[in-house]
């Protein structure tokens, strides 16, 4: 049942949802309405504006059924890997593996937010030393505690080195719970010497060649692990198909957004937009799945543009947006006040971007784990990020505070300082807490007026 | 000589003095105002007021040096923005070298580099320490290191150039030296409170600390901080300072650092543990920067592993010791000792 794409709140998707059922939508096992989210605590659903598609029916229920098909895959005799920290590529190595599901416990970083705070996970955290001046993600150590959000992982990977201070910290003090972790060293990116052997990573950046070889020693240590946990050793051809599978998605993701960034007539909400990029960390345990998720997507958007609709007026303003927002409501008020998505950097993208196929596949793994924005300067982040703009043609950038991140009051800084050098757009630098409403007045005025200033630019 | 700036304990002073340069080991002073580390040059009379808003330095040899304001945000580490002040502040530094241990020192030097202010280096240090490659890491960047110091200058030293050094430095009285004269264990039998101050790194003025613990009837019997015997390099081998000067000069800094950084830090407790016992402290004070995410996560997790009485002291700008706050709850953990 085709309808004109918009935005419905969870209660107009129930009316919407009887109607897509009694026309024979045929959803996957773990469909159904959205509403029936709410009874897990998911409060926050009840306050967000949802895309009317199908597609975007089954990407929200994807989403909210990890947890189920976590447990479920246990129960199949699978092993879980928790995988922190690295965004994308430990879970490549772990997929690989027939027996293995991997998930990212840094996921409970939006737990306080889909759960409006109701889950005490912050709470706990503050117990534990972890107060307020830490990002949202201390939320993990409560979810660790409570047993209640995921599974306790057989096995927990970390990476260290150059990462932010908030999650190392926060993973040694899970490690202090009984939680033992396999740490390893994702060291700080330099730029190459002049007399150095560089590589270039995927996203176009040089390292130095023996900060691959490090990188990849110190996976092929995960990798042994992942081995004895699977009971079962993982040979290049079963490494070359796990990398082959994560490149199809993250082909289709960047088929995805490249649409939907450019189209003249926004397609696809940045909500659903901000989810689907996400699926490429670890394709939201169950890998198959997840193609098919991110496929379906990218139909509708190809449908919407090819019959020249979208979900926003054709005049919004293009933005792009940096950081993640811990409070998910965030890029419904964007929309609400004029704008959308035009680009993101929501500090993963090396999970989107190809892992190369022509290489050794730990060397391309840990080619690829060394293109972490995080890892090198904020500079070269901020000069992803300006080519990342003109490629989108987003006329302004957002960027967005995460509260208590240790690399957030610095690394803004410099980000602003070089898009401004480079670009002559507005930015707009807020911070958004996981719920954002006390603050929503306040982000309201000051997005309508990123927006405002836009739409004069275009007038000038 | 030319002047090669540094604060933290990994940055090994007897390779930069192998290269004919002058290692110079910064303990910050702190700024008096809140938020405005150039505050630090108006006290010094350094400060230039022609350049409104306090974004330029002159250094007493009269050169404009640019702060970065960036280092004012709410946020940042007040030591990280003390250092870098301080740094740019000095009279003629040829080179700063700040390292990757954490997150804030990293991206404050992107902003140091950014604004072009000094010639710096950014030196990588591992988090880990279970594989030899990741020793290796540490060694690599010292070669890299020596590039930058060439480039400032200096001479790439021959490996009995540097075994002089090394032996040189190690017989100095104060090869080693803390910040704080403390860890007398002497003092053992003194019928005080003996307490340890455990935590970040140390500014200038943080010595009133000594004072201050006094005032409340106890003494510092151990500064396990960064800038004390924490952050301190074992003494060298002779042996194999001889046989292999750089590879030994590498792990008396990489083993002899007990760092609170490193993942997993068990080898920080083990150690810590140590010499708490074999001072018979009775009390841990917990010195820390506000902002610091790597030491505010360990004060729990102190608590419970020593068992002690532990008093969480972090300190902005604004709260220098001696301050109204930092005295209050300092005076009242001491009375609960009592
Ligand atoms: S949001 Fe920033 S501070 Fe928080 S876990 Fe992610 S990278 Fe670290
Ligand atoms: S006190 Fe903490 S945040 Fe500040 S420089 Fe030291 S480790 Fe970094």
């Amino acid at each position: 049942m085709t309808e004109a794409p918009r935005q419905l709140t969870l209660e107009e998707w129930d009316r919407r949802y009887e109607q897509l059922d009694q026309a024979g939508l045929i959803q996957p096992r773990y469909g159904g309405r959205l509403s029936r989210h709410l009874h897990d605590g998911d409060y926050r659903l009840a306050k967000l504006r949802y895309d009317n598609s199908p597609a975007a029916l089954r990407l929200w229920n994807f989403l909210l059924t990890e947890e189920d098909r976590l447990r479920e895959a246990r129960e199949c005799g699978k092993r879980v890997v928790g995988t922190m920290k690295d965004l994308g590529t430990v879970p490549v190595i772990a997929y690989s593996f027939s027996n293995l599901v991997a998930f990212y416990p840094d996921g409970a970083w939006w737990i306080p937010c889909v759960m409006e705070l109701s889950a005490g996970l912050l709470e706990i955290a503050d117990s534990l030393g972890i107060d307020e001046s830490f990002c949202p993600v201390r939320a993990m150590l409560g979810a660790f505690v409570t047993r209640c959000h995921f599974p306790v992982p057989d096995l927990l990977v970390c990476s260290a080195g150059a990462v932010c201070d908030d999650f190392s910290a926060i993973a040694q003090r899970l490690e202090d719970l009984g939680h033992r972790i396999l740490w390893w060293e994702v060291p700080h990116r330099p730029v190459p010497e002049p007399n150095e052997v560089s590589v270039l990573l995927p996203g176009g950046l040089p390292a130095p060649e023996r900060q691959v070889d490090l990188v990849k020693s110190e996976l092929l240590r995960v990798k042994e692990a992942l081995e004895a946990l699977a009971g079962t050793s993982l040979d290049e051809t079963a490494l070359h198909a796990g990398i082959k599978k994560a490149n199809e998605i993250r082909r289709c993701l960047a088929e995805l957004r490249r649409l939907v960034y450019t189209a003249q007539c926004c397609p696809m909400p940045a909500l659903e937009m901000l989810i689907a990029e996400m699926l490429a960390i670890h394709y939201c345990s169950d890998r198959d799945e997840c193609l098919r998720v991110l496929e379906a997507l990218l139909s509708e958007v190809r449908r919407r543009i090819a019959s020249g609709v979208g979900v926003l007026g054709a005049d919004a303003a293009r933005v792009f947006w940096v950081n993640p927002v811990a409070d998910l409501r965030a890029m419904n008020l964007l929309e609400a006040c004029g704008g959308r998505i035009c680009g993101t950097e929501y500090l993963f993208t090396h999970a989107l971007d190809a892992i190369p196929q022509d290489r050794p596949p730990m060397e391309a793994l840990a080619a690829t784990a060394l293109a972490d924005p995080m890892a090198g300067s904020s500079r070269q982040r901020a000069e992803r990020i300006c080519r990342d703009i003109g490629e989108f043609g987003a006329e302004a950038v957002v960027v967005s505070r995460i509260p208590g991140a240790s690399h957030c009051a610095l690394e803004g800084w410099t980000i602003q300082e070089v898009v401004r050098s480079k670009m002559d757009i507005p930015i707009l630098e807020i911070e958004v807490p996981p719920v954002a409403d006390a603050a929503g007045p306040g982000l309201r005025t000051r997005l309508e007026a990123l927006v405002e200033t836009v739409k004069r630019r275009r007038r000038t | 000589m030319t002047q090669v700036l540094y604060t933290s304990p990994y940055v090994p002073a007897e390779w930069i003095a192998a290269h004919g340069l002058e290692p110079v080991r910064v303990t910050p002073a702190r700024a008096p105002c809140v938020g405005r580390a150039s505050s630090l040059a108006c006290r010094a009379g350094t400060h230039d007021p022609s350049t409104d808003s306090g974004q330029a330095l002159r250094t007493p040899t009269g050169a404009l040096q640019t702060y970065p304001a960036a280092l004012d945000r709410q946020g940042v580490c007040p030591f990280v923005r003390n250092f870098v002040a301080d740094a740019l502040a000095r009279s003629g530094p040829a080179a700063l070298v700040m390292t990757t241990v954490c997150d804030q020192m990293r991206r404050a030097f992107d902003v140091v580099t950014g604004a072009g202010a000094v010639p710096a280096f950014l030196l990588n240090v591992p988090s880990t320490w279970q594989s030899v490659a990741v020793r290796r890491l540490y060694l690599d960047e010292l070669d890299r290191l020596s590039g930058f110091l060439v480039r400032a200058g200096g001479v790439r030293p021959s490996d009995g150039q540097l075994i002089d050094i090394m032996i040189a430095r190690e017989s100095e009285p104060h090869g080693l030296k803390p910040i704080l004269p403390v860890a007398t264990r002497g003092l053992r039998t003194h019928p005080t409170i003996l307490v340890a101050l455990v935590g970040g790194p140390l500014c200038q003025e943080d010595i009133a600390i000594l004072d201050l613990v006094a005032e409340f009837g106890g003494y510092v019997v151990l500064d396990a901080t960064e800038s004390g015997a924490a952050g301190t390099r074992r003494r060298f081998d002779r042996r194999r300072l001889r046989e292999e000067p750089l590879l030994e000069l590498a792990d008396a800094y990489l083993d002899g650092i007990h760092d609170v950084a490193r993942r997993p830090n068990d080898e920080f407790y083990a150690w810590l543990l140590r010499e708490l016992a074999a001072s018979d402290a009775r009390a841990v004070i917990v010195y820390r920067h506000l902002w610091c995410d790597l030491w505010h996560a360990e004060v729990e997790r102190l608590r419970e592993k020593s068992g002690l009485p532990v008093l969480d002291l972090d300190t902005g700008d604004g709260d220098a010791i001696g301050s109204g706050r930092t005295r209050t709850r300092l005076g009242a953990f001491m009375e609960m000792l009592t």
